[in-house]
């Protein structure tokens, strides 16, 4: 048998095969988000789609009931409630993935500015501020905003954002302590490397790979959330699930199934979201964090 | 034991002091700067008549804000009643069936409905029993008069229901993480070599050494419940606290955001507090 050396090439072919192998769950995960993010997005906003102007009753309304040719019937505007249903949906995924984020990038920005202090008792501050803001409910918080500041996307995304930062930095404090405790660290220690270098290039790296399952896993949470702002009408000016069955409580009598579709629709889109986000937490061996929202 | 309880006490007090200032902070940025509103924290009236009752009951003192208080309580104490019994059974249940396949199976209903947005169920249950049981649908559309008020624990119970269902699915999930953790340490093989059994480590010896962890876990459930009764309450028309909350920032009432907001930092202070006591015994021994 010849005893070849192989091409650079083929080695680095095989090098990519063999990451990929053991990134296959990461892969799949991506590609079903891509699918259902496409599909959820693809949905366009090819009619009229203010709030003002499709969710109204007219004097001769044209409600056609779930059935042939709409599966979720039709708004009094004869618009089709499944297409509907869609662009709503992915306005909250879309809302919901930027506070989520922005969220995250402020508390990992937050927790870094402590992170080089070599003292122990370095992050004592975020953690016993943490403390506080868990005797006041998230949604409270955001419905003050929301109320005070008139509602818009803007104030729901900022305040969002800023929750989860409150919320989630003790947690990813923790993730750096833990992180420093491991024996590849204090070997590196032993060795020589500064300790800038330990935690850029051996503890960031980790939480920056839980950060993504943390990211999936909120993603569900926070649209469920700005379903219920909107439903209360603290949302935005724009077409949302919340503002869907809010209307259908309006006209509960002539259609009930205003009120109905749109909240199965989106239970099952959070229950899709909600399964893949566990997976992707699962598969970067993310540690949960205690559900705030 | 009372150094440690009057220790706490007053780290209590600090913290809802804390909560106050830092909800009036809140309130200042949200209507003042960004709302433009002329009306300011600093010139909020305790004494002035309380607006979200004055208009739904014509009564404007605080003793109307009594039954808001007991109406929420009451979900509030059935809700977190449910997920303590349910959430800490049905998390060592599955923590104890951790070996065996399709082990998930027993958690996945709640999981399941967990994603499905309360204050859309709400309104199906009344949708439901107005149209087939041709019953009252909302909370608010019969009052009893006389008799016993059983429709009072049917609505405090709708209400409940989702929170119940959000607060075990987190609550099971909680209690299994810290039970597993626990079980691949050293000291199992350790005693499974020993000759002990599965179910002697498991009761005995893992649950034993965890009681002060697991009490830890009782509240962690409940900023949860209480975020998410006020959008369940304004569904469901159920005249609590949530409700009361949501009038107040409809008409801008600084007092009535305030007393809600502390109201919900209260409750979940106070038990902390109780789930201090009982660790602090529970670890002292």
């Amino acid at each position: 048998m010849m005893n070849r050396r192989q091409s650079r090439a083929s080695r680095h072919s095989l090098s990519a095969l063999a990451r990929a192998w053991e990134t296959r769950y990461v892969i799949v995960l991506a590609f079903a988000y891509l699918i259902s993010f496409g599909w959820l997005f693809s949905a366009g906003t090819d009619v009229d789609i203010r709030p003002s102007e499709i969710l109204v009753t007219p004097g001769e309304p044209l409600w056609k009931t779930p059935g042939d040719g709409h599966l979720f019937g039709t708004t009094a505007t004869g618009l089709d409630l499944f297409h509907l249903c869609r662009i709503a949906m992915a306005r909250a995924v879309a809302v919901a993935a930027i506070a989520t984020a922005l969220g995250l990038a402020l508390a990992f920005l937050t927790v870094m500015l402590f992170a080089f202090d070599p003292g122990e008792r370095r992050f004592s501050l975020l953690k016993s501020w943490g403390r506080v803001g868990v005797l006041m409910p998230c949604a409270l918080v955001l419905l003050i905003v929301q109320a005070g500041a008139g509602g818009g996307i803007t104030s729901f995304v900022v305040a969002t954002s800023l929750l989860i930062s409150i919320h989630s930095a003790p947690a990813m404090a923790e993730w750096f302590e833990k992180g420093e405790k491991g024996h590849d660290i204090l070997s590196a220690y032993v060795v020589g490397l500064s300790r800038s270098e330990i935690v850029t290039n051996r503890i960031v790296p980790t939480v920056i790979r839980k950060l993504i399952g943390i990211f999936a896993t909120l993603i569900p949470q926070v649209a469920l959330v700005e379903m219920g702002v909107s439903f209360l009408g603290m949302g935005s000016e724009r077409l949302s699930i919340g503002g869907l069955i809010s209307y259908g409580q309006q006209v509960i009598i002539e259609a009930p199934w205003l009120a109905i579709y749109p909240g199965i629709f989106a239970s099952v889109v959070t229950m899709f979201l909600t399964l893949l986000g566990w997976l992707t937490s699962r598969a970067l061996k993310s540690e949960p964090i205690r559900r705030f929202i | 034991m009372i150094r440690f309880l009057g220790q706490r006490i007053f780290v209590l007090l600090i913290r809802l002091i804390l909560v106050f200032a830092i909800l009036s902070v809140v309130i200042e940025l949200s209507y003042g700067v960004f709302g433009g509103s002329e009306v300011h924290v600093w010139q909020m009236d305790f004494t002035a008549p309380v607006e979200p009752s004055l208009m739904l009951t014509g009564h404007g003192g605080w003793e109307s804000v009594l039954e808001p208080v007991a109406n929420s309580s009451l979900v509030i104490g059935i809700t977190w009643g449910v997920v303590l019994l349910t959430g800490y059974s049905w998390g060592i249940l599955t923590a104890r069936i951790q070996r065996f396949p399709f082990r998930n199976l027993i958690v996945l209903p709640w999981l399941v409905f967990a994603c499905v947005p309360g204050f859309w169920w709400v309104i199906q249950v009344a949708i439901y029993s107005y149209f087939e049981w041709e019953r009252p649908g909302f909370a608010n559309e019969i009052v009893v008069e006389s008799g016993p008020d059983l429709m009072r624990w049917w609505n405090a119970v709708v209400v409940a229901a989702p929170l119940i269902v959000l607060g075990v699915a987190v609550q099971i999930r909680a209690v299994n993480a810290r039970i597993q953790k626990e079980s691949v340490l050293p000291f199992v093989r350790g005693l499974y070599q020993s000759g002990y059994s599965n179910r002697e480590i498991f009761y005995q010896n893992i649950l034993r050494r965890l009681s002060g962890d697991l009490v830890h876990l009782s509240d962690r459930t409940l900023p949860l419940i209480l975020g998410g009764l006020i959008f369940v309450e304004a569904a469901f028309r159920y005249e609590g606290m949530g409700n009361f909350l949501l009038r107040s920032l409809e008409v801008s009432y600084f007092p009535g955001i305030l007393v809600a907001g502390l109201w919900m930092a209260g409750i979940i202070g106070i038990v902390a507090l109780i789930r201090e006591i009982m660790v602090h015994s529970l670890t002292s021994d």
